[in-house]
């Protein structure tokens, strides 16, 4: 069992209060602009023109990958093996 | 979170070429004092490894809350690669990102000055919130919120001082509006902090030494 410090308590007490004062004003400006997506959410502020929104990709869990899939999978598994090998030459 | 969601052009090249040189400078400056360690430390060049494959994956991943938005870890890179390794790893993460259609390949500087931001700040408060708050949690998500903060009035002051080409608003407008952009976003930054003080806890309880601190 890991013991407990003095600043443990103050400091949970700190992120939680700051977290929720942090959500409310998220809330209120998300209120206030509207249901939007990030890149939407950049055009419609600065007045520019609408292109395909990401609602048009998003299935139907809501969670969608930005960009192009196949390129991102491809770029991925090649990080995945470049991890692999470099965790394997230096053996952390 | 923090990141300039525009398409190439619409920054005029004058200011593409600006913030390309200061992300370069930085970079630069990255570079110089992993080079001047005289042993490299193998630890921290796998855990970029494993940040930049992390982050890569996560940033492209669109999450339906707040209408649709994704995570950084950018502070978390901070935490555990360090802010010099860390600004080498989100240049790959956004040049990664530019090459699957995520931002522009122009707003690349940008980009990578506002992430760098988040990985210095995210580092910095960890480390000096050390002595009053010694649990991982709380200290791993306070930096966090501040680090996308900080990255988030980062982008601020970049677009408005490059100017957006073909927008006719004033200075004070294209303000107002991405103030609420970035609180929005800080509502998202809060799900990171939690989620990266629940990752730097973890680590903190079974490698502390990955963290640079004794058990």
């Amino acid at each position: 069992m890991t013991e407990k410090k003095p600043g443990d308590t103050k400091g949970l007490v700190i992120f939680i209060g700051l977290g929720l004062l942090v959500i409310v004003i998220s809330l209120v400006a998300y209120n206030a602009t509207g249901d939007m997506g990030i890149e939407e959410r950049f055009t419609h502020t600065l007045g520019l023109e609408t292109g395909s929104t990401e609602a048009d990709n998003n299935g139907w869990s809501g969670i969608a990958i930005e960009g192009s899939t196949w390129l991102y999978a491809v770029l991925l598994g090649g990080l995945v093996v470049a991890c692999y090998l470099v965790f394997r030459h230096f053996r952390i | 979170m923090a990141h300039i969601h525009l398409e190439d052009g619409s920054f005029s090249l004058f200011f593409v070429l600006v913030w390309w040189a200061a992300a370069i400078i930085l970079v630069g400056i990255a570079i110089y004092l992993i080079r001047a360690e005289k042993k490299p430390d193998r630890r921290k060049i796998t855990l970029a490894a494993f940040c930049t494959a992390a982050a890569f994956a996560i940033f492209q991943v669109s999450i339906p809350i707040f209408g649709g938005v994704h995570l950084n870890l950018t502070p978390l890179i901070g935490i555990l690669a360090g802010p010099a390794a860390g600004s080498l790893v989100v240049l790959i993460i956004n040049i990664l990102s530019s090459a699957i259609g995520h931002g522009g390949w122009g707003l690349i500087g940008a980009n990578t000055l506002v992430n760098i931001v988040e990985v210095v700040v995210g580092y910095s408060c960890f480390r000096l919130l050390k002595s009053t708050i010694p649990a991982f949690l709380p200290r791993a998500g306070i930096a966090t919120i501040a680090g996308l903060l900080c990255g988030n009035i980062a982008m601020i002051l970049i677009i408005v001082i490059s100017g957006v080409q073909g927008v006719n608003q004033s200075p004070g407008q294209i303000l107002a509006g991405l103030s609420l952009i970035a609180a929005v976003n800080m509502g998202v930054a809060v799900i990171e902090a939690f989620i990266t003080g629940l990752i730097v806890a973890y680590i903190g309880k079974v490698r502390p030494d990955l963290l640079g601190e004794e058990k």
